[in-house]
């Protein structure tokens, strides 16, 4: 009964969230919140020794972010970022992908020293706080694909795969919706929304003027189902070390990533055994405007007595970090690393 | 578990809360009362979802389409469940949706179900109160979908031509919610040109 009674109280609580959450100890928070260093709203809860930290946060905060700068050169400036974006996506060349490699290993480091060094619990929530400019090129990159030139490998092997539809092509043209095919409904979102495109066999396609398929793409159950080969002419990205972790990745020869989907492949022969995760590839940057489609609290269960919405912050998740935001700005304040 | 409904006057209550339980599993903490969202303390949400009795259709479908390890994953997602019956009211289409030839075609559909994060129909409750309207989540399909205060009950569209409505009883698993609808979200509308 008694446990009973408390699992229907503790239910109500949870299942709130912020709502009553912000009756929970806030009003010493905001008293004792001084320069309210990011993201450091959390340790108000918990009152006067933690809250005492604020100012040490603030150094640890700095800290953090000199090293980012060592480390990113001038991508943290915000005036260069676009450039250095559009820069990225119209030079998608191995020489990036090495200087990814170089930095990714190098926060990996960083973060197992910490790992390491920090045992006490407070200083693990310091070292969660990210307040700096994450990586974002693998994403700026997987956004600018276009189709790849051809005909898919696995049509090709078929007799007249490649050629012209002829009496089929009303089914490969229209959904079973009732309207022609468009890569929206694949859960594609990277890819020009005009044109005519077809599906057949698992592939979106388009024809050429000649008639055959001029471009492809695999798609995921379909080209990129369970057991099949990873298409080698579809580019995969490497992503952060952080969600190698944060999904169980393993090494870059086990996964693919592209088009929002982690896939885990064979290392041997590169054929898909799983799906990791599905991401939403939205980037929520430090300073700036939180993305639009995060108006619903959506912390994850383990996180959610630590991080609620109060008057002064809110917090939303998305793709392995839990963002701490400013309700009014909606500008975001912080990111938090879920793996320390 | 069990002793915890020994009691009498909540012997109703709970054999009726028991009647709504996934498929009487011990590991679920608590009996709803009153449709709040039901807490799977241990479970994943791929878990919860193949003990759930109106989720057949759609477990099978996350099953067909590869998708059951990203619920079973560490990542957190929110599942927006249309039941069997909105499945078998999609005739034809819904078979046809089913054969392997489409399953790209399923995927997309699923993906426009699945929300980043642990949302409960009390977190969207809220949400819907504090703007004092319609409140929007991206989904892991790159499109979104919107929620709507309807009298006493909440309804999501995709903005596209379909609305369902939020069944009582969600679950809350360890890394994710299951909420039921009614209505399976279909792109109704050709997508803009």
């Amino acid at each position: 009964m008694r446990i009973f009674m408390a699992g229907a109280a503790a239910i109500a609580l949870a299942a709130s969230g912020g709502a009553f959450a912000q009756g929970n100890g806030n009003g010493n928070g905001k008293g004792n919140g001084g320069g309210k260093p990011a993201a450091a709203q959390k340790h108000d809860n918990g009152g006067g020794k933690k809250a005492d930290r604020g100012p040490q946060r603030m150094a640890q905060g700095d800290n953090r972010g000199g090293n980012g700068q060592d480390n990113r050169g001038k991508g943290n400036d915000k005036s260069d970022r676009d450039y250095d974006r559009k820069d990225y996506s119209s030079n998608r060349g191995n020489g990036n992908d090495k200087r990814d490699d170089t930095r990714y290993v190098e926060r990996r480091d960083d973060r197992r020293e910490v790992r390491v060094r920090y045992d006490d619990r407070d200083d693990r929530d310091d070292r969660r706080i990210i307040t700096t400019d994450r990586d974002y090129r693998w994403l700026v990159q997987d956004r600018s694909r276009s189709l790849i030139d051809g005909c898919p490998p696995g049509l090709a092997k078929k007799r007249n795969g490649c050629n012209p539809p002829g009496q089929v092509k009303d089914r490969y043209q229209r959904s079973v919706y009732g309207y022609n095919y468009r890569p929206s409904l694949f859960g594609l979102s990277n890819y020009d929304r005009r044109g005519d495109y077809y599906y057949q066999d698992g592939y979106l396609v388009r024809y050429g003027d000649r008639g055959g398929i001029s471009s492809w793409l695999p798609l995921l159950g379909g080209a990129l189902g369970i057991g099949n080969v990873w298409p080698s002419n579809y580019q995969s990205y490497r992503v952060p070390d952080y969600y190698v972790d944060y999904y169980n990745l393993g090494g870059p020869d086990r996964y693919r990533y592209a088009d929002n989907v982690i896939y885990r492949v064979d290392p041997d022969d590169a054929a898909i055994t799983s799906i990791a995760a599905l991401i939403t590839g939205d980037e929520f940057t430090i300073g700036q405007p939180m993305p639009m489609g995060y108006d619903v609290y959506n912390v994850p269960y383990a996180y959610r007595d630590r991080y609620y919405d109060t008057p002064d912050y809110m917090y939303r998740y998305s793709d392995g970090y839990v963002y701490q935001v400013d309700p009014e700005t909606r500008l975001v304040a912080a990111a938090i690393d879920l793996l320390i | 578990m069990k002793t915890n409904f020994t009691k009498p006057f909540l012997l109703a209550g709970a054999i009726a809360g028991l009647a709504l339980l996934p498929a009487c599993s011990s590991e679920a903490e608590k009996v709803d009362e009153d449709g709040t969202t039901q807490e799977e303390a241990t479970r994943t949400l791929a878990a919860s979802l193949g003990d759930l009795p109106e989720m057949a259709s759609l477990n099978g479908a996350i099953s067909e389409a590869g998708l059951g390890s990203v619920f079973d994953g560490p990542g957190s997602y929110t599942l927006l469940a249309p039941n069997d019956e909105a499945f078998n009211a999609l005739g034809e289409e819904g078979k046809t949706l089913m054969t392997e030839e489409q399953r790209p075609v399923l995927v997309g559909l699923l993906r426009e179900h699945i929300l980043p994060g642990h949302l409960t129909p009390e977190n969207i409750a809220q949400a819907l109160e504090d703007k004092g309207g319609d409140v929007t989540m991206t989904t892991l399909g790159g499109g979104e979908v919107t929620f709507s205060k309807d009298g006493d009950s909440i309804t999501v569209s995709n903005g596209n031509g379909s609305t369902a409505k939020l069944a009582a009883n969600a679950t809350a698993a360890t890394n994710g919610v299951i909420i039921p609808l009614d209505t399976v979200l279909v792109p109704e509308e050709a997508p803009e040109a």
